[in-house]
């Protein structure tokens, strides 16, 4: 066999074009890899910043192993010696196995420096504890399964194709695979969009996503590379079906057992099919409508029928503890008990639960099944009876609010425990889920116990495996997460992103800044709250919570949280961040600007006035400078510290007026 | 002695091999049949290439499986160009499972039959056709099989590597079953003792040299060839010949038809009888 070997590898040294081919390959992976390093010797960048880089080019791996075993593989029948070959039935597997050892060994060499070149920026940042299994396994995941399922369909092709069949279908399999494909199921989505039945071939096409998915807006520093289980799935079928069809050619012929290995193997690619199909919890970021980033819209906002009535219903009882058991596997599983009180009910108890979770039973605590009915995000059980606590189980998908074997983000202004009453969830306005929604300023005492494969972390304290203790609305996250003492606040953050926990610091401490000059009695952030770093599931939204605050952006964010959204303000807003952020700055811009005529403020006063959007928009384009020259102005006249509490107890309110009246109008008693 | 008893083979619907009978002795046999007659096939169920439909091959006592047992020549014969003559037949001597101290003697050994050791340092991509041909002759004698197997050896050769190779099988023929396949009747003529005519996937003849051209016995004629109808269904035209500067034609029939002169026969008329059912 060594000696097989040692001609195999001859050949492909002395083929010049095979030799180039490789030589042009291996440079290519050590170029990118060394190009992450370079990136974070010399600009400091760490984790994904730098790691996403070389996954976006992942498909040149298949694409060549596929291209080098088809050709290796061809070679003796271009040579004519395959017969000859086959002449020797009992050692003529030695051969092939000879000759697939060859683009094995080169896919082994490449991926050691692959992975070695990657494992060195890993233990360079200092992210060794936190990421060292992580990128291994997304490098087994994303590089070496496709490059296997490239070489036993290369051996395939090699058998049963000729040369023109042979490259027709390796350009089709580098298609498929590749990132241009989604364009098929893509227009077949769009295509459709409108039509009563929706066409979504999406799920066949993810069949063949053997590579990383599209990560070229970035990866989530929580998740990670997606490694879920429904992708080990489909690699694993994929690499057991070549495998079993493949194998015929690679054992030997006159062994009786290849039949059944065969079969075996056939069997197992057909069971993890099966596997690849159940439903779970997935952190897509492509196109199709319920995309995790666009799950949300394409249920609430849903064109061509109703979209689904936002209630607000009050529940006539009051949640005294919750008793909760979740399970994070393919998706979320939950147990949870709910202990109420003050109890007014009427005829039916009414909860809000994510549509995403289905619920298969709920009880009442002698575990009697109770009817319920489900509409959307709202559950209704009916019963006259007064119940003192009531169980549901359920199980399911949060769209951005993953749980499952690699990922934990379970915000606490999301229901994936039932909250007492219906409550309105999204906001057809911004079209964006409601974040700022609280459990009626009424905390519940919580027990919680969370079985995950990632650490997991809440706003509650931990003790004996629960997390228990009295919240508003419990969070909890898991994944590539750190926690850190920030200032007085427990802040979980994501080491392997861009923010690290200086970047808290920071914005804690300019919000805490913010907050004391434009005279905030009442911080957004209260004492002891937990703090949430952004998770870059998609949708990441700043929210407050009187227990929690989930920073999606800086400190002057913060600061307005909770303002109402009113089109005519934005240019104020703008013009206030820099009063408070670079007073100089705005000075020098402004003292520069010509003072506005009287007409012209009238003009505009009017335009604000405007629920036109197009109007608003020529509004924008054309009172840059007006409000720009009034507020500055207006400091002049009244003083930097007068002019920032005014302008944010406005901002914070719900006058009517706008921007220009509020500059226009002169000095407004400021609100305490 | 080897019997090949009654083997069969399909593809698809298509039958090339019906029930195919006969015995290999010692010396040349040589397979004729017109293109398509199934003897690639034949061969390749005898050396266990593809598994035949029926049938078997009987071994004499004692002898191992046949595909260990055989040196084969296919039709179309190659190498990796970038390897050398020895490297080339080097990996053949691991498919042969031929001792590692042993394979540097027996590949000059073989190659030295073949005339080629001079050539064996050269890359098998600089060989010419007929180098390359009697490579793989030497290939096959690897592992001193009792059994060679030729498919179509001299297909494509020029007169000069015909001639050479003629001697070389004839050589081969003292120490090994000689097994060779061709639709060539002079090439068996010149080396075979036996031959075996093969035609539809069916055994039209077995015997030796001489009982293969006494199949034309009384059946080979001469004539004019201004007599000759080659539309004529009473008999077969053989060739047109040129017998002291007059054209005739060489007619194979059951009956002599009229003014048609009787001739010695050929193999070649033997088995032009066999496969053209002139009996």
């Amino acid at each position: 066999m060594a000696t097989l070997l040692r001609f195999q590898f001859a050949v492909l040294k002395r083929r010049r074009s095979f030799a180039l081919f490789m030589l042009a390959f291996l440079t290519s992976v050590a170029a990118l890899g060394g190009y992450e390093l370079y990136y974070m010797l010399h600009y400091g960048y760490r984790g994904f910043t730098v790691l996403e880089f070389s996954t976006r080019y992942s498909v040149l791996w298949p694409s060549f192993f596929l291209v080098l075993t088809y050709e290796l593989l061809s070679l003796p029948g271009q040579c004519h010696m395959d017969e000859s070959v086959d002449a020797h039935r009992a050692t003529s597997h030695r051969h092939r196995l000879a000759a697939l050892a060859v683009p094995t060994a080169v896919l082994i060499a490449a991926f050691c420096v692959y992975l070695l070149l990657r494992l060195t920026v890993v233990f360079a940042s200092s992210m060794a504890g936190l990421l060292l299994w992580h990128v291994i396994s997304a490098a087994i995941l994303d590089i070496l399964a496709p490059s296997v399922i490239a070489i036993l369909l290369g051996l395939l092709l090699a058998r049963k194709a000729e040369r023109f069949a042979g490259y027709a279908a390796i350009v089709a399999f580098v298609f498929v695979i590749g990132p241009y494909s989604e364009i098929v199921p893509h227009v077949f989505s769009a295509a459709t969009f409108d039509a009563a039945l929706q066409v979504n071939v999406y799920p066949v096409f993810d069949l063949f996503r053997i590579l990383a998915p599209d990560q070229t807006w970035s990866v989530s520093p929580l998740y990670g590379f997606p490694l879920e289980f429904q992708r080990w799935a489909v690699a694993g079928f994929w690499i057991a079906g070549l495998s079993g069809l493949s194998l015929p050619f690679v054992l030997r012929s006159t062994w009786r057992g290849a039949e059944y290995a065969s079969a075996s193997l056939l069997l197992i690619a057909a069971l993890l099919f099966s596997a690849a199909l159940m439903p779970s919890s997935t952190l897509r970021r492509d196109l199709r409508p319920d995309a995790t980033d666009m799950a949300d819209m394409s249920y609430y906002d849903r064109l061509g029928t109703e979209p689904p009535e936002q209630l607000d219903v009050r529940p006539g009882f009051r949640v005294a503890a919750y008793d909760m058991r979740f399970s994070a596997d393919r998706a979320l599983d939950a147990v949870v008990s709910v202990d109420l009180a003050d109890d007014a009910h009427g005829d039916a108890y009414r909860f809000t639960l994510y549509h995403g979770y289905k619920i298969t039973s709920v009880s009442d605590s002698q575990g009697n099944a109770l009817t319920y009915s489900r509409d959307g995000d709202y559950v209704t059980v009916r019963s006259t009876a007064v119940h003192e606590r009531i169980t549901f189980r359920y199980r399911g998908d949060g769209g951005a609010r993953i749980a499952n074997y690699q990922c934990v983000f379970l915000p606490g202004y999301f229901p994936y425990y039932p909250i007492a009453g219906f409550v309105p969830l999204w906001d057809r306005q911004t079209h964006r889920l409601i974040e700022t929604r609280r459990t009626d300023g009424v905390p519940a005492d919580f027990s919680v116990e969370f079985d995950a494969h990632v650490p997991v972390t809440s706003n509650l304290p931990e003790t004996g495996g629960r997390f228990v203790g009295r919240s508003y609305a419990p969070t909890f996250v898991g994944g590539l997460i750190a926690r850190q003492e920030i200032l007085g606040h427990g802040v979980v953050f994501y080491p392997a992103g861009s923010w690290p926990a200086q970047f808290f610091e920071a914005e804690i401490a300019s919000l805490r800044s913010f907050e004391r000059r434009v005279g905030v009695s009442r911080s957004v952030l209260s004492s002891g709250a937990a703090v949430f770093a952004p998770p870059g599931l998609g949708g990441d939204q700043t929210a407050v919570l009187p227990d929690t605050l989930f920073i999606a952006s800086g400190g002057f964010d913060l600061l307005l949280v909770g303002a109402p959204p009113k089109d005519n303000r934005g240019l104020l807003v703008q013009a206030f961040r820099d009063l408070l952020i670079d007073p100089q700055g705005l000075r020098e811009r402004c003292s520069a600007l010509p003072e506005p005529r009287k007409d012209e403020v009238a003009k505009l006063e009017r335009l604000s006035r405007s629920g036109d959007n197009e109007t608003l928009q020529l509004y924008d384009s054309s009172a840059y400078d007006v409000v720009y020259r009034l507020f500055y102005d207006k400091v002049l006249r009244e003083g930097e510290d007068a002019v920032l509490k005014e302008t944010y107890a406005y901002l914070m309110s719900q006058d009517p007026s706008s921007e220009i009246g509020f500059l226009t109008s002169g000095t407004r008693k400021v609100e305490p | 002695m080897i019997r090949i008893e009654n083997l069969r083979m399909s593809y698809r619907k298509n039958e090339a091999l019906k029930g195919v009978t006969f015995e290999l002795n010692p010396g040349i046999t040589g397979l004729l049949g017109p293109n398509g007659a199934g003897k690639t096939t034949l061969l390749r169920c005898m050396l266990g290439i593809i598994r035949p439909g029926g049938g078997e091959v009987v071994f004499p006592p004692g002898m191992r499986m046949l595909h260990r047992e055989a040196g084969y020549l296919p039709q179309k014969y190659g190498l990796f160009k970038e390897l050398t003559v020895q490297e080339a037949l080097e990996y053949f001597g691991v498919l042969k499972d031929i001792p590692r101290a042993e394979i540097g003697c027996e590949i000059d050994e073989c190659l030295h039959k073949v005339n080629l050791l001079e050539s064996k340092r050269s890359r098998v991509g600089t060989l010419s056709g007929g180098m390359m041909r009697r490579v793989g002759i030497a290939a096959a004698l690897l592992g001193k099989p009792s059994l060679l197997v030729f498919d179509e050896p001299t297909a494509g050769l020029d007169p000069e590597e015909r001639v050479r190779f003629k001697r070389l099988a004839a050589s081969l023929a003292k120490e090994h079953t000689v097994l060779i396949s061709t639709h060539i009747v002079e090439d068996i003529e010149a080396l075979a003792s036996q031959v075996v005519i093969l035609d539809q996937g069916m055994v039209c003849s077995s015997g030796t040299l001489a009982e293969t051209t006494a199949l034309a016995e009384g059946r080979c004629f001469l004539a004019p060839d201004s007599l000759v109808d080659e539309g004529s269904d009473g008999y077969y035209v053989a060739r047109f010949v040129e017998v002291d500067g007059r054209p005739l034609a060489r007619v194979l029939a059951c009956t002599a038809p009229d003014g048609f002169t009787p001739t010695t026969p050929t193999l070649e008329d033997g088995y032009l009888c066999a496969t053209k059912g002139i009996a």
